[in-house]
């Protein structure tokens, strides 16, 4: 028994296992506190506290935490304006939202004995679908029926459509999916190298200083890897806006 | 004091506590190009997989193996490079655009103004923006 739950303590994966900190049952559904759930409250929490403390002051010539928070804030702000233009601000406190839970979720599966939130499918093609559902959605509000233009791209002769279009269509339908996988597959990626490399620095005694040093290296990569990531996944749900904003390619 | 000043940042430089200009661009565009590689190469292979896994679900569907699968993962590639296509010509676009407004010059001054003048757009436009408060 006590040596199945060494092997499984140390087995890469096992950081992935999400715990439920309770036991709550609803008429079925297993609706427990699990510690994914803990972790995302945690993110928001630190990222409100973190912007709603920083900016209190709201000085004119701002301090050091207040030049971050602003820093931060004008990092989407012209992410936006150069990706949709003008148009954009509206969606503003939207990926402003987005890019803050995904970072905070990054950088605090990044401290040792936590947990990665991002890490799971789950929680990234949520979030994935819901700028899949809003990009849509706002196409066809914008634009109605003139939404479907944007499957058929101008100057392609009558017969090669019918090949086009179902190509366009499987590409618009094609996005959630990258858009999620990329992000999942990077933080599941990265901790499951850190830990078979932390497995690496018991197993092999004193040449264990050999992947320490590696981790330390890696553990910097991380870090940048987690917050390039949510760059990305912001900097994409952007150009997304922009499709369904202007329904150019 | 600007001569002190200079010898100051050289030892710095010299010791690699900071960067020169030129070295922090590089860094930049070591950081875009990463992005970047992310973006596009996960495109076609997710394209290729999930298409070529609706094909086969529909073939278990209708009973029509392997054909369906076949049209799907030529569909997938095609879809996924499409994808990769116009990421990386967005990619680009965007890029030169930046190198142009970068040769350009004076960026500060310019970019004070065109915020101004974009402001003044946006009041006109719509109301609900996010407007800052200083």
């Amino acid at each position: 028994m006590s040596v199945d739950r060494h092997i499984e303590h140390s087995s890469p994966m096992h950081q992935f296992v999400i715990g439920r900190l309770n036991d709550w049952q609803l008429g079925g559904l297993d609706i427990s506190f699990s510690k994914a759930a803990a972790f995302m409250f945690g993110a928001v929490i630190v990222a409100t506290l973190f912007l709603v403390l920083t900016t209190s002051r709201r000085a004119m010539v701002p301090g050091r935490w207040q030049s971050v928070a602003e820093l931060w804030y004008e990092f989407i702000a012209d992410m936006i304006k150069e990706t949709i233009g003008s148009e954009g601000r509206k969606y503003f406190p939207f990926v402003f939202s987005l890019f803050s839970f995904i970072v905070m979720c990054n950088l605090l599966g990044m401290l040792p004995y936590s947990y990665t939130v991002t890490s799971h499918i789950a929680v990234t093609i949520t979030l994935a679908l819901s700028v899949f559902v809003l990009t849509t959605f706002i196409g066809i509000t914008r634009h109605g029926t003139q939404f479907l233009s944007f499957f058929v791209p101008k100057g392609v002769p009558l017969v090669m459509l019918f090949l086009v279009v179902p190509i366009e269509v499987l590409s618009y339908f094609m996005r959630p999916i990258s858009h999620s996988v990329r992000l999942f597959a990077n933080m599941t990626a990265g901790h499951t190298m850190l830990k078979v490399f932390g497995g690496f620095v018991v197993q092999m005694g004193v040449f264990g200083v050999l992947p320490f040093a590696l981790i330390v290296a890696l553990t910097g990569l991380e870090v940048a890897i987690a917050v390039l990531q949510a760059y990305v996944f912001t900097i994409l749900t952007c150009l997304y806006l922009n499709d369904a904003i202007h329904l150019e390619h | 004091m600007g001569e002190l000043g200079g010898r100051i940042s050289k030892a710095r430089h010299d010791a690699g506590l900071e960067k020169t200009d030129a070295e922090r661009d590089t860094d930049a565009a070591v950081g875009a190009g990463l992005g970047a590689a992310w973006r596009i190469s996960i495109e076609i292979v997710v394209a290729l997989v999930v298409c070529t896994a609706i094909g086969w679900a529909l073939d278990y569907w209708f009973g029509t193996k392997p054909w369906l699968m076949l049209i799907f993962l030529f569909l997938g590639g095609a879809a996924g490079m499409n994808n990769a296509v116009r990421t990386a010509l967005r990619i680009d676009a965007q890029a030169t655009e930046a190198l142009q407004r970068k040769s350009q010059g004076d960026a500060p001054a310019k970019l004070g103004e065109e915020r101004a003048v974009e402001s003044a757009e946006d009041s006109t436009e719509d109301g609900e923006g996010d407007r800052r408060e200083r």
